[in-house]
């Protein structure tokens, strides 16, 4: 059962952390094995404990976790008991290209124990020309070189917030200009106290493989960067969704909400349509978001967004933001102010 | 023979003008009191266009755009499906009268609207491009199953700057935003 209701969060700060192999969320193939290892490099450099990956693997087939990209109650309780592990950190690639290099990044330290719930999430993009500089000194041309700042940002907001030196999530740069093109915010809607969130898979309407997951995720890091929301782990949302059989193919009815948010124990349900997720050239998006009540069953929430990375560009690409996966975090931030939940940066 | 004064040929130019900018049609049910409408479930439209999604697109914008109003409760479209789903609607775009009145009691919905995406995309004329989108809306009252309003709006095309200057014209999403604008101040006006 979901951590919904748990007061205080467990906080995984000194102890070691297991790190799933990278889920791919990018629509491609991906070096998973090069990328988990550099990653695992890269978190032991800056002093996280990380314990052996064939350990964590043994376990992983002696449990028969397929996926890799969340943690359910029954993983969390068995690593921490097996492992002694405090933490699951989970890699999610969305997107990876090696020429030019481009690569984003989430990531998020789940607490293990009987009541697996997001201790920390962060993300990071970066294209190699994203920032060609003067002379196009500031190009990268080696995806190693992008793959070890990317993660070394990831690893560096990791650790600082396991010295309690950084909040749990980082709110993106948003600004007016990716702003929702359309908002509702019902009266029902109240900020009385933090409220627990289940975030449905959003249904993906673009030829783009994984853009729905990859949307639902940001919007995940950003409902988290408010502070306003306890948002349940995606991998306890999809393992109550496998085990009671319960498919949305044509989005979430109020039915499907209600017995969500019964089964989580959550008193909202954010689920939402990405129509629109273009990773070449300029990048875009578009996506609609509701949220739904379990006590009231109706829509509290909802916001509809377009954006492009050149919006409100004029000189010189100043302000490009160069991935889909950063668009969508930015318009995921500026959607949910619509909601009343302005994020601290 | 009188030649005719210039006020005349002044007027006659403005009614040609108001014809060529085609502002769609509108009907009211004047017997309705649409004040008592407060949920509404918007169903799936007929799409006659080329571009496969441009149904659920439009439906998409629609259904926000109301919900944005405050105005009226639009169901969720996944509610919405369960609903026909469960009332056993053959055909959801167009249901008749007595679908229209089982599907309001499965969703509790005072009112459906249905739609026809007529155009959706790219129009060319000669070297010019544009874009353009043509809708029609009915609502239908779930208590008799009667159709109370109906409207219709076509925005975007070519017009003169994208003959003059070329550039393809608005996006297509701004167009089908419009084209909602319009056809919510034909509802509510």
């Amino acid at each position: 059962m979901a951590s919904a209701c748990a007061g205080a969060r467990p906080v995984p700060r000194r102890g070691p952390i297991g790190v799933l192999p990278p889920a791919n969320l990018s629509g491609a193939a991906i070096p998973t094995r090069e990328l988990r290892e550099t990653w695992e490099k890269v978190l032991r450099q800056r002093g996280v404990q990380v314990i052996d990956p064939a350990a964590l693997d043994a376990f992983m087939a002696r449990h028969r976790v397929r996926s890799t990209a969340g943690v359910d109650a029954e993983v969390a309780r068995a690593s921490a008991a097996e492992l002694g592990i405090e933490g699951i950190l989970v890699t999610a690639v969305e997107l990876y290209r090696n020429q030019p290099p481009a690569l984003a990044m989430t990531a998020r330290l789940v607490s293990t124990g009987p009541d697996p719930a997001i201790a920390w999430i962060d993300g990071e993009s970066r294209t190699g020309d994203e920032s060609p500089g003067l002379f196009e000194l500031g190009l990268i041309t080696d995806v190693h070189e992008l793959q070890a700042r990317v993660m070394g940002t990831l690893a560096d907001s990791l650790r600082a917030f396991r010295d309690g030196a950084a909040p749990r999530a980082r709110a993106c740069g948003g600004g007016g200009r990716f702003a929702p093109r359309t908002a509702f915010r019902s009266r029902l809607l109240t900020r009385a106290a933090a409220r627990s969130v289940a975030v449905l898979p959003f249904a993906d309407e673009t030829r783009r493989r994984g853009a729905g997951e990859v949307v639902a995720l940001e919007m995940l890091r950003q409902l988290e960067a408010t502070g306003h929301f306890r948002v349940v782990e995606p991998g306890v949302v999809r393992d109550e969704l496998l085990r009671y059989r319960i498919v949305m193919d044509n989005g979430v009815s109020l039915d499907g909400a209600r017995v969500v948010a019964e089964l989580l124990r959550t008193d909202l349900v954010l689920a939402g349509v990405v129509r629109d997720f273009e990773e070449v050239g300029v990048p875009r998006a578009a996506f609609t978001v509701m949220l739904l009540d379990r006590a009231s069953s109706e829509v509290l929430w909802m916001a509809s967004a377009q954006s492009q990375g050149d919006d409100g560009v004029f000189f010189f690409d100043a302000g490009l933001v160069a991935t889909a996966p950063a668009l969508s975090c930015r318009m995921a931030r500026s959607a949910l102010e619509t909601l009343g939940a302005t994020a601290a940066r | 023979m009188n030649a005719p004064r210039p006020g005349t040929m002044l007027g006659a130019a403005l009614a040609l003008w108001g014809c060529a900018s085609a502002p769609g049609h509108k009907f009211h049910d004047k017997r309705m009191d649409f004040s008592s409408i407060k949920t509404v479930a918007v169903l799936p439209f007929i799409n006659l266009s080329r571009d496969n999604q441009a149904a659920e697109r439009v439906r998409d914008v629609f259904a926000n755009f109301l919900l944005a109003t405050g105005s009226i409760y639009v169901l969720p479209q996944g509610e919405v499906a369960r609903g026909i789903s469960r009332a056993g609607v053959a055909n959801a775009a167009a249901p008749s009268k007595e679908e229209a009145v089982a599907l309001g009691k499965a969703l509790a919905a005072d009112a459906l609207i249905t739609g026809t995406v007529r155009e959706y995309g790219e129009v060319r004329s000669g070297t010019a491009v544009g874009s353009a989108v043509s809708l029609s809306l009915e609502m239908f009252e779930t208590t008799t199953g009667a159709v109370v309003w109906s409207a219709s709006s076509t925005k975007g095309g070519i017009g003169f700057a994208e003959r003059l200057f070329g550039g393809g014209g608005a996006p297509m999403n701004v167009i089908t935003e419009d084209a909602c604008r319009d056809l919510l101040n034909k509802l509510f006006h």
